[in-house]
């Protein structure tokens, strides 16, 4: 039984593993890009996506518009590759930590001596 | 920075991956198995403590009842040896008391300080409140690795006294081997290093068919896991064949964990084996060793220093008087020569002479059907073995007075010639101070009286007088008949008077008569030595038989007899006896 435990558990964290592999080819949700542009770094949103917002709207020409937009719009601290890797961690840690109390033994069991008089 | 965060967190779920290792592996569970008490006893053992207002009937049977339970009061003693290599003798290492506090169950942890990569042994003994052991039991030739999880069982039985072996109480069934509820015979057994117990082949009835057939089936007993497999079988059905355990090393010089079987020789059917095969347990193959000799049955094999010796044998127009040696690598190979060719006979091992092995050979017969007795001068020999070499002498037994010369006999002819033949042997040694260094006891069997075959009326001890200048026997009635028994040595106490070996009886008639349905008689038999005073006799022996907890000492839910069951020690002491389709272990008194 335990060792049927362990060998699940064993293989919940490798399929942990490799998806965390599978992960490392795939660009973080709010990974920084150059912008579109020559404007430079910074985060260069295009006009339709939902994080769109201007405040103190002044009028300027079409193509002043995108560059003065990425200038406008900060990263929401939610998007930021140190929050998102930090929640994902936060995350994962309780995941494993989860998977790891439900399928491995109650406890180490150590070595014990049993025994039981069955009734006749 | 997002390449550092992924390599912490592979840190992190290898560190788990590596905890689940860690966490999950190396645990040892040893769980008891208790037996089956005798079914005259109702009594449970949640109700089997022994109160003050009990009647006297119903003390004496919890009394009878608490030798098969672990009760509160008890105290249970596990012991562990261990050693790195198998071919050296184990080593203590540590022993936990338990106290038992209650009648039903329990559950400790022993002291977690197994090393990997060494083989373990664990003696369990039950003490009752008065520190009398009643149940003991082993487990051995265990490797500990730390990945892996152990979870065995460790059977008790009950000190000095025969049990069915059973999965638990519950389950009377017990173990199950090939060998049918009806008069079989010739099956050997062998008790393997890692506790194992081999068995094979045997001549079996079959009660409905009325026919008998010739085994080549072969079994393996595991104790740590109850069970009983099915191994490769025979190279060909054989019956009365002979089997020894060689304690094998490769030409790698490495030392077999289990051991490898001697099966030699035996009945093919109507014609004999002339093959000495090596059965390896780890392989699961049979090797012939390619020695040339004759065909023949019912040799006898003594196993001494992990060496097999094989002696005489017959055939239907042979007695063979060939001693053959298989060394530890498995070569078999012929040593010497019986002054007499005999088989039905009993090959028992003598304490070694300027470091030379010694076996006392006792009676038998030239024919394979156990006709013509050997007796007169020729009745015992003794076998010394030098190196590659062996000598037989034969030894004349004082108070055999027609056993000195055959012409002694010639000159009185109404003596009746001492003669035993199919009886069981075997040695049994004391502690200093304690008894005489060795006796050797033989049981049951059937004589010459006056040209008819009787069964054996009485049990023979073996000895020398305290300068070993002459031989003497002692004779004892027996209560009992058993022509053709086996018996085998169980572990006495240190220092103890008395010394003991389980006594598998068989059937009471001389011929081998498969439709004989005696019940299953299994004999624990006791030598006591007592300071004597007899001149150049330091010592008086007392040979009986002890009285089990079976009623009359026999399993009476086993009501058909194996004629000639045999029975194995292993090296813990503890003795394995084969009855028709059962398995009986008896507990030794120590490890």
């Amino acid at each position: 039984m335990n060792s049927k435990i362990g060998k699940k558990m064993k293989n919940v964290t490798k399929l942990m593993i490799v998806v965390f592999l599978l992960s490392l080819f795939q660009g973080a949700y709010a990974e920084e890009k150059k912008a579109g542009g020559s404007t430079g770094a910074g985060v260069n949103l295009k006009v339709g996506q939902n994080f769109y917002f201007e405040g103190n709207v002044v009028e300027k020409e079409d193509d002043q518009k995108e560059a003065s937009m990425a200038e406008i719009k900060k990263t929401p601290f939610y998007q930021t590759t140190w929050f998102i890797t930090t929640v994902s961690l936060v995350a994962l840690a309780g995941i494993s930590t989860g998977v790891y109390f439900l399928t491995a033994n109650p406890a180490p069991s150590g070595n014990v001596v049993s025994w039981s008089n069955s009734a006749k | 920075m997002n390449i550092i965060c992924k390599f912490i967190l592979l840190i992190f779920l290898s560190f788990i991956l590596i905890s689940c290792d860690d966490g999950n592996s190396g645990n040892f569970k040893i769980n008891l198995k208790l037996p089956v008490s005798p079914s005259d006893i109702s009594i449970t053992c949640a109700h089997a403590e022994v109160k003050d207002d009990d009647t006297d009937f119903d003390k004496e049977e919890k009394i009878k009842k608490s030798n098969f339970c672990i009760l509160n009061g008890d105290q249970i003693m596990l012991s562990i040896y261990s050693t790195a290599d198998i071919s050296e003798d184990y080593s203590f290492v540590d022993r936990k008391i338990i106290k038992v506090t209650n009648n039903v169950s329990g559950e400790t942890d022993f002291v977690r300080n197994l090393k990997p990569s060494r083989y373990y042994k664990f003696y369990v003994e039950v003490t009752n409140k008065n520190e009398k052991t009643k149940l003991s039991g082993g487990a051995e030739g265990i490797f500990f690795e730390d990945s892996k999880n152990y979870d065995i069982n460790l059977f008790l039985g009950v000190t000095g006294d025969f049990v069915r072996v059973v999965h638990n109480q519950t389950n009377e069934s017990g173990l199950k081997t090939y060998i049918p509820e009806a008069g079989s015979s010739g099956t050997r057994a062998v008790a393997l290093r890692d506790g194992r117990i081999f068995y094979a082949g045997g001549s079996i009835y079959n009660d409905i068919d009325t026919d008998t057939k010739i085994e080549k089936t072969a079994q393996l007993v595991d104790l740590t896991k109850m069970s009983v497999t099915k191994v490769k079988d025979l190279p060909f059905a054989l019956t009365d064949f002979s089997a020894g355990l060689i304690n094998y090393v490769g030409s790698d010089k490495k030392v077999s964990e289990t051991g490898r079987v001697v099966i030699a020789f035996g009945k093919k059917g109507d014609s004999y084996s002339d093959k000495i095969y090596l059965y390896d347990p780890l392989k699961d193959s049979y090797q012939d060793t390619g020695a040339a000799f004759s065909g023949r049955a019912f040799p006898q094999s003594l196993v001494i220093g992990g060496e097999v010796y094989i002696v005489g044998g017959c055939s239907d127009s042979l007695s063979l008087s060939d001693i053959i040696k298989v060394d530890k690598s498995g070569k078999a190979s012929k040593i010497g020569d019986l002054k007499q060719g005999r088989c039905l006979h009993s090959v028992s091992e003598l304490p070694a002479i300027e470091g030379k092995t010694r076996m006392l050979v006792l009676g038998g017969t030239k024919k394979a059907d156990g006709t013509d007795f050997i007796t007169g001068e020729l009745f015992a020999e003794i076998i010394t073995v030098d190196g590659d070499n062996a000598t037989s002498d034969k030894v004349a037994i004082e108070g055999i007075s027609d056993q000195a010369t055959l012409d002694s006999i010639k000159a009185n002819p109404t003596a009746i010639a001492f003669s035993l033949a199919s009886h069981a042997s075997t040695t049994l040694n004391w502690d200093t101070n304690k008894g005489p260094s060795f006796v050797v006891l033989a049981v049951g069997g059937f004589l010459n009286s006056e040209g008819t075959r009787v069964v054996s009326p009485s049990t023979y001890l073996f000895r020398t007088n305290d300068d070993g200048s002459k031989w003497i026997y002692q004779a004892s009635g027996s209560s009992f008949k058993c022509a053709y028994p086996s018996l085998s040595k169980i572990n006495a106490k240190e220092y103890s008077n008395s010394q003991y070996a389980v006594l598998n009886c068989g059937t009471d008639k001389v011929a081998r008569n498969p439709e004989n349905t005696l019940s299953q008689y299994i004999y624990i038999m006791e030598a006591q030595a007592a300071p004597g005073s007899t001149a150049g006799l330091s010592y008086n022996m007392n040979i009986s038989a002890k009285n089990s907890l079976f009623a009359e000492n026999n399993d009476t839910e086993n009501n058909s007899v194996y004629l000639d069951g045999p029975v194995t020690t292993n090296d813990m002491g503890q003795a394995f006896v084969f009855g028709t389709t059962y398995i009986y272990m008896i507990s030794g008194f120590s490890l």
